[in-house]
């Protein structure tokens, strides 16, 4: 049943609208700004073996193995560690790429690390980027916030849509009714399961308005509502899933997958942003075989994240932030490992972008941070400034859209220096 | 220090470890505990005017919060409680009259009773998953290979003779996994003090883990306390342990289970400071992680002069972090005890063996360039137990016992502690009730004791606001009251109401679906879902339609008696069924032609009155019925009534008369055939029907049945109340909500009830309720065939199928 046709028969629209605060049927697929995908490089990468490139200093501890036997390499203006699946990826998307190096997050916790780069502030208390951004659009989406487990936190500004990994499972919620490997076969007649839906929807809504509902249930019961109201998109999200080509890539593949889930979430109307995690870079041992592999892991995933975008045609719309907790230090520990280092990079993503294929900030020959003029953005160790990840999370903010949204403004990153890392 | 404005953010950091505070770290800033402190310190200090007008402000919206509406909520009633706490405490509804029973109950009597729901298998299974959900220590199997098969292997000599196959790997991995919570339940269940979750010298182990831990066999699963000697101190080379050099672990509660040390692998460089970060957090209550949110400057962070020793920026935490870390010694990367060269040590061998300029010593048990083993400013005296010695000094802080009601609240309460942006007012009224909780936990020790304090607070039992003007964000509580129940709990609450589990095998509510219905895997995903999202909401309506058929088949399968659900209805009880009976007559040549009357009180609108499925020959001559007052229906010659009104239909065919040459007699030959009459009543009261028949052999039975064409609301006939009784019986199981036979609510149910019947009427009246392409997931253990374990000639157990799965996916079912 398409979305508009449940709406008809239920009358859903009348009633809903009833309701203060609760806007349902928002037409989802009228929507037409940017989908936005965080990536989440969860435990800190070694962005000195990807986008921030260092080779060995003679007489100074050794940073990068691989340096002993390969130059730092270029795509488009963009250098990077030929190390891992760097190569596919830098080649292939340098294009819709900015970098950005010499990010202080002035931590080594992991906690706070994940906190400030995430959502702008160090402490706990802040929604991630992707949940914020979810929230100012999620009106009739029905799982506007996919989240893959990791480090997110919506601080109740949106509810996040938690989904598996397994195909049968997520497909055999499209249709409830439905028997999971015999769809023809059914729980209710279809007149039945009508008749049911809308006595659920009946109560829902007379639940959600209960005006002395306590603080917790009120929300709890807008919650339920908006969860069994909305509902369309599924079946386009089922047909998708059958029809999607993964190309080279590996769609069983557990990041990929959330890749995948990501793209057709944003397709089929249900979704409107994802949160996508990758671990395996905490490598305070055995560095260069056990990050290789979490780097390649991640590169292939977002390689896989475009090839569906532009598959399905919405890639012109996509909005990606790879971030971090931190970076890892520029030189072995006695395990081969490297430990928490604070200065890091984050990497913006976006098709056809004035801002795209450009490196700002910076680092030194040892990974250092260097400060920028504000307004150049170039190293000004007299005059500039660190990027902290609130002046990155801050310049997120703006080119989503959202800085100066009612949503946002209770979650204040109060910047003393502003600057605009998105100029062209 | 003398108190001024100056210092208050002096004053106020000291807690946090800043300052050089002798205590160290004890409050994280973004605890509630910090929030408040840091507002006393305010209120005393502060001598700006606008600061002041600030704080008077905030004290006079605190005082006002709480004289006006502070405490304007209703407290549930002590059956609901009692319930709630049943079912999130032992997975079971209790029965209504035991609800009833304890609604009488005084307070006293009350909270005994809460108490004696504290024991048995769900009470059991609830003190594991709960303490689960934040230890996550239940991740061993899905990385059996790595965890077991690569960490324990070499030090267990027991190991290869246990796990002979992957299958046996994974089910000891499962056991070693359960050994913390094990630990936890046996301590809470016999009553021991709560603190011997810490310091208890002993563990518990099951069948395969007793082997392995070289304690005395077990035959039975069940965990028992036992030693473990089963560690090789001497690494066995492929499992070829050709040397007897067992040894007994240390025990320290939990704390030493493989389980917990391995869910936070150390480093050369971490040194057990995420296991002392962990055991802060999950026995004290102190997030040490939080409390370091703070940017910290590029000169301590790159100062390579062993700053956590020395620089203040990084002192702040590692002063109350390191020594606590220093205390897990003797336990390695993994998890396993002093799994350095021959049970030397469990030191980095970088640290031990290679780097030239290591303080290393020979004999050493911990890192010379970091704070001795030790519990803030007390050193551990004993290297080879300082683990132990940990776990006394830990239960005797104070914090011990908020820690205890924190670690506990999100599986009482259901939801996180309040995060510090929450209202101010709150956040106190919360920290007031855990201090308060604490207090009397510190008495006793008797976790139990504990539970049932919080079962009795506002927190759970708030209800609602004492009407609708009341500003929810005024109260002193933000919740209280029901919850959405978590996949295990949803699981417990259809078996315990109906006895049915989808998918029994392997339950799909806690498998497939756990992570898609907000569950919890301790591996990827960490954090429960505690607001429904769509998916959700659509796993809950896959579980009810799943369900409802399976349950309401079982139940009208079985006696009254034995049902748990449909205590009040049969089969045949359907709204507007005046009548349902099997009529049987005597042969014509011996008793003459018979005179059937049914008189049944009716309402106004359409009946109908069916006869079918004739044994034998059934003739009827005439036929008579008037209503309430008197008036004529119908009546006449039934061959002519056939052929000339619409009112009657029927497959059989005219008959010759017994009394006249005429055929003006009707007839049905055989069990295929039925004759059907409706007729308008005018009048509602009673309906009188009149007919003269006759068969052909003796004992010839024929079904006849008068319903209510259309059933309405208004419906007040015998079968009608017993479907409203039963749907008040349904509201008040499924979803606690009682209301008497004439409530809106039950009416709007009783509609659907009809609605759903005239669907599955309109859709061809099948026999049963097994149609076409519908699934069912009965299957009868006894053979008895389809066509009688779903018969369904009456359409009420289709009907009952979708009630039942409209109230299986209602807010107030997936809550509890």
């Amino acid at each position: 049943m398409q979305r508009r046709d449940f709406l008809k028969y239920f009358g859903a629209a009348s009633l809903a609208s009833t309701l203060p605060g609760l806007k349902l049927w928002a037409a989802p697929q009228d929507f037409s700004g940017q989908f936005f995908v965080f990536v989440q490089a969860n435990a800190g990468w070694d962005v000195t073996s990807f986008c921030d490139p260092k080779v060995n200093i003679d007489g100074e501890k050794k940073i990068n193995n691989w340096a002993d036997s390969s130059a730092i390499k270029q795509a488009g203006n963009i250098a990077y560690a030929p190390f891992a699946n760097n190569s596919s990826f830098f080649e292939n998307l340098h294009d819709r790429m900015l970098v950005v190096n010499g990010i202080n997050s002035s931590t080594n916790s992991h906690t706070a690390g994940r906190d400030y780069n995430f959502s702008g502030n160090i402490a706990k208390g802040y929604p991630s980027l992707s949940a914020l951004y979810a929230s100012v659009h999620s009106d009739g989406f029905a799982m506007p916030c996919i989240v893959n487990g990791g480090h997110f936190r919506s601080e109740g500004v949106v509810t996040p849509t938690i989904i598996g990994k397994n195909d049968d499972t997520l497909t055999s919620l499209i249709n409830p009714n439905a028997r999971r490997y015999n769809h023809s076969s059914m729980s209710l007649p279809q007149d039945d399961y009508n008749l049911v839906k809308k006595f659920q929807l009946r109560r829902a809504q007379d639940k959600a308005s209960d005006d002395t509902l306590l603080s917790k249930q009120a929300k709890s019961q807008q919650e339920f509502l908006a969860a069994v109201s909305s509902s369309g998109g599924f079946e386009n999200f089922g047909q998708l899933l059958e029809s999607i080509d993964g190309g080279r890539f590996d769609l069983g593949n557990n990041f990929n997958k959330q890749a995948l889930y990501a793209i057709l979430g944003f397709k089929s109307g249900l979704s409107i942003a994802a949160d996508l995690n990758k671990g395996g870079f905490d490598t305070h041992s055995n560095h260069d075989i056990d990050h290789a592999q979490a780097l390649g892991g991640l590169t292939e995933g977002i390689e896989c994240l475009w090839f569906l975008a532009e598959q399905l045609g919405i890639a012109d719309r996509l909005t990606v932030m790879v971030a971090s907790d931190f970076s890892r230090t520029p030189q072995y520990n006695g395990k081969e490992g490297k430990d928490h280092w604070p200065i890091g990079s984050t990497v913006f993503m976006q098709k056809n972008a004035p801002w795209a294929n450009k490196v700002v900030g910076a680092t030194d020959a040892q990974h250092n941070v260097l400060k920028v003029n504000p307004t150049t953005l170039q190293p000004d160790q007299e005059s500039g400034i660190e990027i902290t990840p609130k002046h990155v999370m801050h310049c997120a903010r703006q080119l989503l859209g959202i800085e100066q949204h009612t949503n946002t403004l209770p979650f204040g990153l109060d910047i003393e220096t502003n600057m605009d890392i998105f100029q062209a | 220090m003398s108190l001024s404005e100056g210092n208050a953010q002096t004053i106020k950091d000291k807690a946090r470890g800043l300052n050089q505070h002798g205590g160290g770290s004890v409050l994280a800033v973004s605890s509630s505990e910090y929030i408040l402190w840091a507002a006393y310190i305010d209120s005393i200090t502060l001598n700006n005017p606008d600061s002041e007008t600030d704080n008077n402000q905030d004290q006079t919206d605190l005082e006002q919060a709480d004289l006006n509406q502070g405490n304007s909520y209703t407290i549930e009633s002590q059956a609901t409680t009692y319930r709630r706490a049943s079912l999130i405490l032992t997975g079971h509804i209790p029965t209504a009259s035991k609800l009833i029973e304890v609604d009488q109950l005084n307070i006293s009597d009350f909270n005994t009773a809460l108490k004696n729901l504290l024991q048995g298998d769900g009470f059991h299974e609830f003190i594991k998953t709960s303490a689960n959900d934040q230890l996550l220590v239940r991740r061993l199997v899905v990385n059996a290979y790595r965890e077991i098969g690569q960490g324990i292997e070499k030090h267990y000599s027991e190991y290869k003779s246990i796990a002979t196959n992957n299958d046996e790997r994974d089910e000891l991995a499962q056991e070693l996994e359960e050994e913390p919570l094990e630990l936890m339940a046996y301590v809470i269940e016999n009553d021991r003090p709560y603190s011997e979750i810490l310091t208890a010298n002993y563990t518990l182990a099951s069948i395969k883990s007793a082997r392995l831990f070289k304690a005395d066999e077990q035959t039975d699963p069940t965990f028992k306390p036992v030693q473990n000697v089963g560690q090789s101190l001497i690494m066995g080379r492929f499992t070829d342990f050709d040397v007897d050099s067992s040894t007994q672990i240390p025990h320290a509660g939990l704390l030493t289970s493989y389980a917990y040390l391995n869910k936070y692998p150390t480093t050369a460089t971490n040194r057990n400071r995420a296991r002392a970060s962990a055991t802060l957090k999950h026995f004290l209550g102190f997030d040490v992680e939080d409390s370091s949110a703070r940017e910290i400057s590029n000169d301590a962070l790159s100062d390579d002069e062993n700053p956590t020793m020395n620089n203040p920026a990084c002192t702040v935490c590692h002063a109350t972090l390191d020594p606590i870390a220093g205390a897990f010694q003797n336990f390695g990367g993994q998890g396993i005890f002093r799994d350095r060269r021959y049970g030397l040590d469990s030191l980095d061998a970088e640290y031990a063996e290679t780097d030239e300029d290591s303080p290393y010593q020979t004999g050493d048990t911990w890192y010379r360039d970091m704070r001795e083993p030790g519990f803030y400013n007390t050193v551990s005296q004993d290297n080879s137990n300082s683990l132990n010695w940990l776990a006394h000094q830990l239960v005797l802080d104070d914090r011990f016992a908020t820690g205890t009601v924190k670690f506990w609240w999100p599986a009482i309460f259901g939801e996180e502690l309040l995060s510090a942006s929450s209202q101010r007012h709150q956040l106190d009224a919360q920290t007031t009730l855990i201090e308060s909780l604490a207090t009397d936990f510190r008495e006793h020790l008797n976790l139990k004791t504990l539970l049932v304090n919080m079962l009795s607070s506002d927190y759970f039992r708030a209800h609602k606001k004492t009407g609708g003007e009341v500003d929810a964000t005024r109260l002193n509580i933000h919740g209280g009251g029901s919850r959405l129940l978590t996949p295990e709990q949803l699981q417990a609450k259809i078996k315990s109401l109906s006895g049915f589990i989808w998918n029994e095998d392997k339950p799909h509510l806690t498998n497939d679906y756990n992570i898609y219905y907000g569950g919890i895997d301790s591996n990827e995903v960490e954090q429960r879902s505690r607001s429904i999202s769509n998916v959700m909401a659509r796993v809950a309506e896959k579980s009810a339609l799943s369900s409802s058929c399976a349950i309401v088949a079982t139940e009208f399968n079985q006696v009254k008696a034995d049902r748990k659900l449909f205590t009040a209805v049969e089969r045949d009880h359907a709204p507007g069924n005046y009548h349902s009976d099997k009529l049987t007559l005597p042969a014509e040549n011996t008793s003459g032609m018979q005179t059937v009357n049914y008189n049944v009180k009716v309402t106004a609108g359409k009946v109908t009155i069916r006869m079918e499925k004739p044994s034998h020959k059934v003739f009827w001559q005439s036929l008579r019925i008037t209503d309430a007052k008197q008036n004529v229906i119908i009546e006449g010659e039934m061959a002519e009534l056939v052929s000339q009104t619409d009112w009657i239909t029927g497959s059989g065919d005219p008959a010759w008369s017994l009394t006249t040459d005429e055929k003006s007699a009707y007839y049905l030959c055989c069990s295929s055939r039925y004759l059907e009459i409706e007729i308008p009543v005018e009048h509602a009261g009673q309906l009188s029907i009149e007919m003269q028949m006759w068969a052909e052999n003796d004992n010839t039975s024929i079904d006849v049945t008068i319903n209510q064409t259309e059933a309405t609301t208004m419906l007040t006939d015998e079968s009608s109340l017993l479907v409203k009784q039963q749907l008040v019986v349904l509201f008040e199981r499924l979803l606690n909500e009682t209301y008497t036979i004439d409530n809106q609510e039950i009416s709007m149910a009783f509609n659907l009830f009809t609605q759903l019947r005239a669907a599955k009427i309109a859709r061809g009246a099948h026999s049963d309720m097994k149609e076409s392409n519908i699934d069912c997931l009965y299957y009868d253990t006894q053979g008895v065939p389809e066509a009688d374990w779903a018969q369904d000639t009456h359409h009420t157990l289709t009907a009952w199928r979708g009630v039942l799965a409209a109230l299986m996916m209602d807010p107030a079912f997936i809550s509890e």
